[in-house]
């Protein structure tokens, strides 16, 4: 076989990138360095390390042996120049925002965003004087109409759930670039495996490490990874990059940092003031998950593509949202955005509203019924009962979400085990649609 | 620091420290399709250890603009009349002055060819070189050039994929979260069209280094190398050695890019000859 000069392939670097066996004991797996500090060897080591004159770790909050692995191959999968992970993924969001937007500052983002994002930006940040204007990430227009003066990011989701929105992250970045902005991407449900945004125009990425990264629910973890291409000096709007900081020895992050500039600052102001830090032990269980990724990710899409077609024939389901059903809106951008597959997670409609939609979930008896996704077990929500359910049924279509509207986080179970537990929660739900039916009619009979 | 040669905007990194007339001084070259920045872990350490550092960007390279210098003649002389002018008495700079103390030349890849030019076009001048990831002649093969010319996003994987060593190119970096080798490609992708094929053929063409090393001398001269660099392989080494009398330090596990693959061991190498009683401020 013919075989020129090539890079380790993304399997490869999601089981060794970033770690060589332990210099000290020979340990193949990455150690868990579980200590807030580093010792200097001599007070001129101290000092460069202080100064960033030398390479090391000082104290956890900041850098730690163990999270700088799998900072460093999250980097390497999604070809970035540098990651900074954190205590969760939302922390992981608003360190990405509090780097380049200040106090005055604004935000153009998708309207279809992970609730907690959504709450960051509609009501948190606007605390510290952050405002957001929320727009359909369908209508690239849309971002380029929301742009101000003090704009200062674009953010957006790779696939928006409950609906699967696909973003054309080309043309959104194209949008974002024409203004001097970078696009912020929360690629949480498509991970590398099944998208590099990067390549495709996104500035920085972000991921619930908690999800599929991760895969097997038991570490919180979040992480931006800095494309390294974004010229921040050029747009002329961040001087957080492009001046002296004098919160940290003057520096000019630019100036020394070149393409890892916002990593850096990411970093020595993010992590060391706000404190959201991954906790090494986290970062070790988030290793174990992320070397099998390139194996999980392809499973959880052909499983959840098998329940895709199974639902969308199936009695007493209304409509299916998953790019995978060719009335799906971004059924063509699916198609080239995400030819590995439009991710696990995705919503149905049930026939019968909010009572069916209750039956089906008490039904369930695989899935696990939880607000969480991308776990390797698969898992269900119904918002109209859980997440949403101080919302009554015209204020939930407002948001997008109908009565019966389900979720699914499908995961790594035989296929067969999963379609079979949907079919006797759906019969179940039949019947309660089916008695509410009844009911009704017999009501409107009697009046 | 921003200023101007030639009319055109040069930038001038420093280490964040401010220059005296008393320090000795220490040029940093970066090599082709780079830009200061590789040094910036050792510009900030020697600069604050006793040093002014000069690590400018080239022309046409990072944040300086012209048009890009396309033999090693021509940067030789264009650093010489930066250095010039930075210590012209009568020209003031933000970072203060440089002084008429002893200069240490150190130039990595490409920049140690134009440290060796240099130290040839004024040897009394430099006290010492330190030439990092340099051979002689430094061959840059048809596929590499050819690619560069085009702009193909080949070139920037064959410097890349040659440019680390193993172990680098799985990542392993002491740098917190940076990967060395995605960050070097970001680095070649933001030189302009051309760039880095004139970079490359200035490299491939330059056959002054016998001249150069014969009005220099023997024995004021370190090279330091990777053990895995297959960009500036050893053969070309031992024969530069061999003109300039050379000392050679080879670091393991080290690949052509060793200021950014193994900082810590680079460091200690460029230590030890900057060391010299000889650099010692009054």
């Amino acid at each position: 076989m013919m075989s020129g000069p090539r890079h380790p392939g993304f399997d490869t670097l999601a089981l060794h990138a970033g770690q060589q066996p332990d210099p000290t004991t020979g340990a193949r797996a990455t150690p868990i360095y579980q200590s807030t500090s580093f010792v200097f060897e001599d007070g001129d080591r101290a000092a460069s390390l202080f100064d960033v004159a030398r390479a090391g770790h000082v104290y956890s909050r900041i850098s730690n042996p163990t999270v700088a692995v799998l900072e460093e191959r999250v980097a390497a999968l999604e070809g970035g120049v540098a990651a900074v992970c954190a205590a969760s993924g939302m922390a992981a969001i608003h360190v990405a925002i509090a780097t380049i937007c200040s106090a005055g500052g604004h935000v153009v983002a998708s309207r279809s965003l992970y609730g907690g994002t959504h709450n960051l930006l509609s009501y948190t940040l606007p605390r510290f004087g952050v405002e957001t204007t929320f727009v359909d990430p369908t209508d690239p227009d849309a971002f380029a109409a929301a742009i101000r003066p003090e704009t200062r990011l674009v953010f957006a989701e790779s696939i928006a759930n409950p609906r699967c929105e696909v973003l054309d992250i080309p043309r959104v970045a194209a949008v974002a670039h024409a203004a001097g902005l970078p696009l912020v991407l929360d690629a949480t449900l498509t991970t590398p495996a099944l998208q590099q945004p990067i390549a495709l125009g996104a500035d920085i990425v972000l991921h619930s490490l908690t999800k599929f990264m991760g895969g097997h629910g038991v570490a919180v973890g979040g992480v931006l990874v800095d494309g390294g291409r974004f010229d921040w000096e050029a747009s002329g709007r961040f001087p957080e990059l492009s001046e002296p900081y004098a919160g940290f020895h003057g520096m000019d992050f630019v100036e020394e940092f070149g393409p890892a500039a916002y990593a850096m600052r990411a970093r020595k102001e993010g992590l060391r003031d706000f404190g959201a830090t991954l906790s090494p032990g986290n970062a070790f269980h988030l290793l174990q998950g992320l070397e099998t990724l390139p194996l999980r990710m392809p499973r959880h899409v052909s499983t959840a593509e098998a329940i895709v077609d199974f639902l969308a024939a199936a009695d007493g389901v209304d409509v299916v949202h998953h790019p995978r059903i060719p009335s799906h809106p971004d059924h063509a951008l699916a198609k080239a955005m995400l030819p590995k597959g439009a991710g696990a997670v995705f919503s149905f409609e049930l026939t019968g509203g909010r009572a069916a939609g209750n039956a089906f979930i008490d039904a369930l008896q695989l899935f696990s019924h939880l607000a969480n996704v991308g776990d390797a077990k698969s898992l269900v929500i119904h918002p109209a009962s859980t997440t949403h359910s101080r919302m009554d049924d015209a204020a939930l279509l407002d948001a997008g979400i109908s009565p019966g509207l389900v979720r699914l986080s499908v995961g790594l179970e035989d296929p067969a085990d999963l379609v079979d537990d949907l079919k006797q929660a759906l019969r179940r739900a039949l019947k309660v649609a089916g008695a509410a039916t009844s009911a009704q009619e017999t009501a409107s009979a009697t009046a | 620091m921003n200023l101007e040669l030639d009319d055109a905007p040069v930038f001038v990194g420093t280490g964040h420290v401010d220059w005296s007339t008393t320090r000795p001084t220490l040029v940093l070259l970066h090599g082709a399709g780079m830009d200061r920045t590789v040094w910036v872990l050792l510009a900030r350490y020697f600069a604050r250890h006793g040093w002014n550092v000069v690590a400018p960007d080239w022309p046409a390279h990072g944040k300086s603009g012209g048009a890009v210098l396309t033999t090693i003649e021509a940067q030789a002389s264009w650093l010489w009349r930066l250095l010039d002018g930075l210590r012209d008495a009568d020209r003031s700079q933000e970072a203060g002055r440089l002084g008429d103390g002893p200069l240490v030349v150190a130039g990595h890849s490409m920049g140690a060819l134009a440290s060796v030019a240099m130290a040839g076009e004024r040897p009394d001048a430099i006290a010492r070189l330190l030439l990092l990831g340099a051979g002689y002649p430094m061959g840059v093969g048809a596929p590499l050039l050819d690619a560069a010319k085009a702009d193909e996003r080949a070139a920037v994987d064959m410097i890349t994929i040659f440019g680390h060593a193993h172990a680098s190119r799985l990542g392993r970096n002491t740098l917190a979260g940076i990967s060395v080798v995605n960050q070097a490609a970001a680095l070649i992708e933001r030189t302009a069209s051309g760039v880095l094929h004139a970079d490359l053929a200035a490299c491939n063409a330059w056959t002054g280094a016998e001249a150069a090393a014969k009005a220099f001398g023997a024995g004021r001269t370190t090279i330091i190398a990777g053990d895995e660099d297959r960009m500036t392989p050893s053969r070309g080494t031992t024969r530069l050695a061999g003109l300039l009398d050379a000392n050679v330090v080879t670091l393991d596990d080290c690949g052509h890019m060793m200021m950014s693959e193994q900082p810590e061991s680079t460091l200690r190498a460029m230590r030890a000859v900057l060391a010299d009683r000889a650099f010692r401020t009054p």
